[in-house]
């Protein structure tokens, strides 16, 4: 992502980049409550301060683009929107380039804070025991600088910074642990796993190929994807320790992990879904369903048996949203901002 | 009257503000360093900005040219990264020479206007359309000339121009300029600061990290030896610091420097028969970019040009003259931190031109150009014209040329993404251009047709990384008026100029107009001079922009245009004050998404010749 990100700054420079405001069909603002639908973040140009989010409807009749502006006056969402973290009715924007944390009413979507100390390029965020944990990229170039922030919930002020021996990339808390995955671009794979008591380091689990893929299944674990050109493998942890590791070579470059009414999903091949059952027996031989595209394939998730797929050209402007069922039939089509990546359930 | 004379000499040069000099010059002890521009453009513009017009201007090199040209600039906000572009192309297709030798960034293959200093010229020339015969890579939308002057008179004289403005703008230039009939010498030097803290209406924060700060030094050495030799020497440094403007209140903030140097030995012999030219050069440009200023992490880049051209115009009848460049540069990068791997570059390329002339009104001229390289492949380039004066009131010229852009040290050797398998950019284009005289006022036309292949863009690939890709194939249809109108009232002079470009950028592939080249630009001035007191009016309209190459009509950057007003006093032959106000009508504009750009601003100039 780093590279990418170093890709499309150099191009910046290099000529004139292709992106803009976001805009569809429907500008937001109609919609009292966003609650029961789907979040689509569109992160945006790098250095374009135009991120923004959309909402599809439960019924997904249709997209209300940029509802933060819609909601917050105006105010532009900011520079590359990361991630975005829930925690109840509270959902924290992770605003990379623009260095901040928004806060939002998940529902209404209106600001009710931000986070800003301390932080140098902010990646992903957990929650846990009313603190904010936060991976931080720091310079852009230098790899090994990677840091995690730490922020009270009660008054957003900043606690603590850990230094942390790997490329920290996504961040996930669950019961007594967190759980910090190193960045898909770096060289050493690794997830490293704190105590929550203590923000101390307790376990290092080193895996082979480049992590493409993190989620959690609350009460259940911490599922990570990690991939090649020669195979792909998916690893269960609990606690401190990897429970399960199931492999295929069937599944090469495999990216994206969602996570649907007990079945993992990832995508490889290009565009082949495989549908993996989450006690993983074993990982297919055999893709359950194609999508349509693979080339600009940029964002993936499965949300109540809807396949949402993003098929982002940054050169071309803004995004299309396809949305497929489970037997990989198209459903429908939307119009996204620049650079969707990312789809939440709401 | 002086027009009606440039007119009948056939080279069509606009003189437009030559009338309102304050500051007089006898052009006919001037030579231009680049003598190319006047001998070998007869069928093509040239329109030239005269030295007290860079004298008087208080703002950037940027603003300068948008109320003075045609050429269209994607500014990323004030002060900040600004690149040209003429006839619906792209900066990189737009040539910058200084003295005959082009200066686009070998790395970026594009001049950064508000990177480029301009008071030490005294002669700056604008020529749209095509020039890769004469100048090589980029000039397929057309070029941009930096010319030092030389003079061989005895004189020994002093300028110093002192400013001050809005938010903390703070500009000095000091010229010395002294000589004998075989010496000349003169130094340069040029100084500009800024807050650049602007107000941002219906935003809560001011532009912040905007700060810039640049100098230049330049010189100029010039002996004529006997009739027919001269040697000159040339140079200029250049160093600025320039924070980049935050798009959003919190971020990271970074900074840019760059360092450029140029030099040129030039030794001239000229016995009216036969011109040569030889230039020696060392060009270096650097570059440093801190990603963050809270820590030291910075990337960088260098590049070290060693040059020698040679020119020979040799004058075979009064009417026919035969010319050959040829031209050898070798590139060598450096810098600590650089994206490229190591590079070491030999260009030489070699031209053959023509010139033939049934008088003074008619004639023809054509070239012929060829530039080899080990690593990318260029086309065989051509120029072909034709001017006729058919009458004091009608004039036509008609230009056909093949034109290209190579592609840069990092489209090559940037990793990674470079590609060693790219080709150049190559360009056909015709052009007719027509100058009607009606009374005392000119009516300047062209309308041209140009057609781009192999666009080089950056793509993104399965690797993760984005990589250089000849892609594109663009066709542009488009034209310029100018139309310049002199008036006297009641003995007092009144000059007014109007430009309009229309241009239709296409990608063919999509059939889409390329990102960021408006259809319309409108630029013009009033100039009216009364007892000691100058009053001027300018402005300029830029049209609808795409932001997106989809063509989405909700990303656009809307039309807007903006007013300047002047008003100078000369206490005396030496003193002079002049009192600007930038944006007039406090607009609130965007030359690029999301970068405001300042509203009304004032400035104050004092200008002391000594």
């Amino acid at each position: 992502m780093k590279k990418v990100l170093l890709g499309v700054f150099a191009a910046t420079f290099l000529f004139s980049c292709s992106n803009s405001d976001d805009n569809t069909i429907d500008n937001g603002g109609t919609e009292e409550s966003f609650k029961y639908g789907y979040l689509v973040v569109n992160e945006g140009g790098y250095g374009h301060n135009n991120a923004s989010v959309s909402y599809i409807s439960p019924t997904m009749s249709r997209i209300h683009s940029n509802i933060f502006s819609a909601k917050n006056n105006g105010e532009l969402l900011g520079d590359v929107a990361q991630s975005i973290t829930f925690d109840g009715d509270v959902a924290y924007i992770v605003m990379n380039n623009s260095n901040m944390i928004r806060i939002v009413d998940r529902y209404t979507f209106k600001q009710i804070g931000e986070i800003t100390e301390e932080m140098t390029l902010p990646r992903y965020a957990a929650v846990a025991n009313g603190k904010l944990y936060v991976t931080n990229s720091g310079d852009v170039m230098e790899k090994g600088d990677e840091f995690i922030t730490v922020y009270d919930l009660e008054n957003n002020s900043f606690i603590k910074r850990i230094d942390v021996d790997i490329v920290a990339e996504e961040i996930f808390a669950n019961d007594n642990y967190l759980y910090v995955g190193s960045d898909p671009w770096t060289i050493e794979h690794k997830i490293g796993i704190f105590d929550l008591s203590s923000d101390e380091l307790v376990n290092t689990i080193t895996l082979e190929n480049k992590i493409t893929g993190m989620l959690k299944n609350s009460g259940d674990g911490i599922y990570v994807l990690e991939s090649s050109s020669e195979k792909s493998a998916i690893s269960k942890i609990d606690g401190t320790t990897l429970v399960k590791n199931i492999t295929t070579t069937a599944a090469r470059d495999a990216q994206f992990l969602a996570l649907d009414n007990g079945y993992l999903y990832t995508v490889a091949n290009g565009n082949q879904v495989f549908k993996i059952n989450a006690t993983m027996p074993n990982f297919p031989s055999n893709p359950s369903f194609n999508i349509g595209i693979s080339d600009n394939l940029y964002g993936f998730n499965i949300i109540n048996g809807n396949v949402f797929v993003a098929d982002t050209n940054f050169l071309a402007g803004t995004s299309s949203v396809l949305v497929y069922n489970l037997q990989g039939d198209f459903v429908k089509w939307f119009q996204g901002g620049v650079g969707t990546s990312k789809f939440y359930k709401n | 009257m002086k027009l009606i004379y440039l007119f009948i000499t056939g080279f069509c040069i606009l003189p437009v503000y030559a009338q309102d000099s304050l500051v007089h010059t006898e052009l006919n002890e001037l030579i231009i360093v680049d003598n190319r521009l006047q001998t070998h453009n007869n069928s093509q513009n040239l329109h030239i900005l005269s030295d007290t017009l860079i004298d008087r201007n208080t703002s950037t090199f940027t603003d300068f040219l948008l109320v003075n040209s045609p050429v269209y600039f994607k500014e990323n906000g004030a002060g900040m990264v600004s690149s040209p572009s003429f006839r619906g192309t792209t900066a990189q297709q737009t040539a910058v020479l200084w003295n005959g030798i082009e200066i686009n960034s070998l790395l970026l293959g594009q001049s950064d206007f508000n990177s480029l200093s301009f008071k030490e010229y005294d002669h700056i020339a604008i020529k749209a359309g095509g020039g890769s015969v004469l100048y090589g890579s980029g000039a397929i939308g057309g070029t941009i000339h930096l010319n030092n002057t030389v003079r061989f008179a005895p004189h020994f004289d002093q300028q110093i121009q002192l400013s001050a403005g809005s938010f903390d703008t703070y500009r000095a230039n000091y010229n010395v300029s002294a000589g004998s009939n075989h010496w000349f010498v003169q130094a340069n030097y040029n100084h500009n600061q800024s807050q650049n803290d602007y107000e941002v209406k219906n935003r809560s924060w001011k532009n912040t990290n905007g700060e810039y700060e640049n100098h230049s030094l330049s010189t100029t050495l010039a002996y004529r030896i006997n009739r027919y030799n001269e040697i000159q020497l040339l140079s200029n440094y250049y160093q600025d610091e320039r924070h980049f403007a935050l798009v959003s209140p919190h971020q990271i903030k970074s900074k840019y420097q760059n360092e450029t140097a140029r030099n040129l030995l030039v030794w001239k012999l000229n016995n009216h028969q036969l011109i040569s030219n030889l230039r020696l050069g060392y060009l270096y440009e650097k570059f440093k970019y801190s990603e963050n200023l809270n820590t030291n992490s910075y990337s960088d880049g260098a590049v070290n040009t060693l040059l020698a051209k040679h020119d020979l115009d040799y004058k075979i009848s009064e009417r026919f003259s035969l010319s050959s460049i040829l031209y050898f540069r070798n590139h060598r990068n450096g810098g600590d931190k650089s994206s490229l791997e190591n590079v070491n570059q030999n260009v030489f390329s070699a031209a053959v031109l023509g010139r033939y002339e049934w008088s003074e009104n008619t004639g023809i001229e054509a070239g012929l150009k060829r530039e080899w390289t080990g690593i990318y492949d260029s086309p065989n380039l051509f120029s072909a014209g034709w001017y006729q004066k058919f009458s004091d009131n009608y004039s036509a010229k008609i230009n056909l040329s093949r034109n290209f852009r190579a592609p840069t040290l990092n489209d090559i050797y940037w990793q990674p993404g470079g590609n060693k398998n790219l080709k150049s950019e190559s360009s056909y284009q015709i052009d007719w251009g027509q100058t009607i005289a009606i009374g005392k006022t000119t009516l300047q036309t062209n309308v041209y047709w140009i057609q781009i292949d192999n666009m080089i863009r950056w793509l993104p690939t399965s690797g993760g990384f984005w990589s250089a890709e000849n892609t594109e194939k663009v066709e542009i249809k488009g034209m310029e008026i100018n139309y310049h109108i002199p008036l006297i009232i009641k003995h007092f002079p009144l000059t007014a100029n109007i430009g309009y470009t229309f241009n239709e950028s296409v990608d063919k592939k999509t059939d889409k107009l390329l990102i960021y080249t408006p259809k319309h630009k409108i630029f013009g001035g009033l100039n009216f001079k009364f007892h000691d007191f100058l009053f001027r009016l300018q402005g300029y309209y830029n049209g609808k922009v795409y932001t997106t190459a989809e063509n989405n009509e909700r990303n656009t950057i809307n039309p807007y245009g903006i007013l300047n007003a002047d008003l100078g006093y000369a206490f005396n032959e030496k003193v002079s004050l002049y009192f600007n106000i930038r944006n007039l009508t406090d607009s609130q504009y965007e030359n690029v998404e999301n970068r405001p750009m300042p509203g009304r601003n004032y400035n104050v100039q004092l200008i002391i010749n000594l």
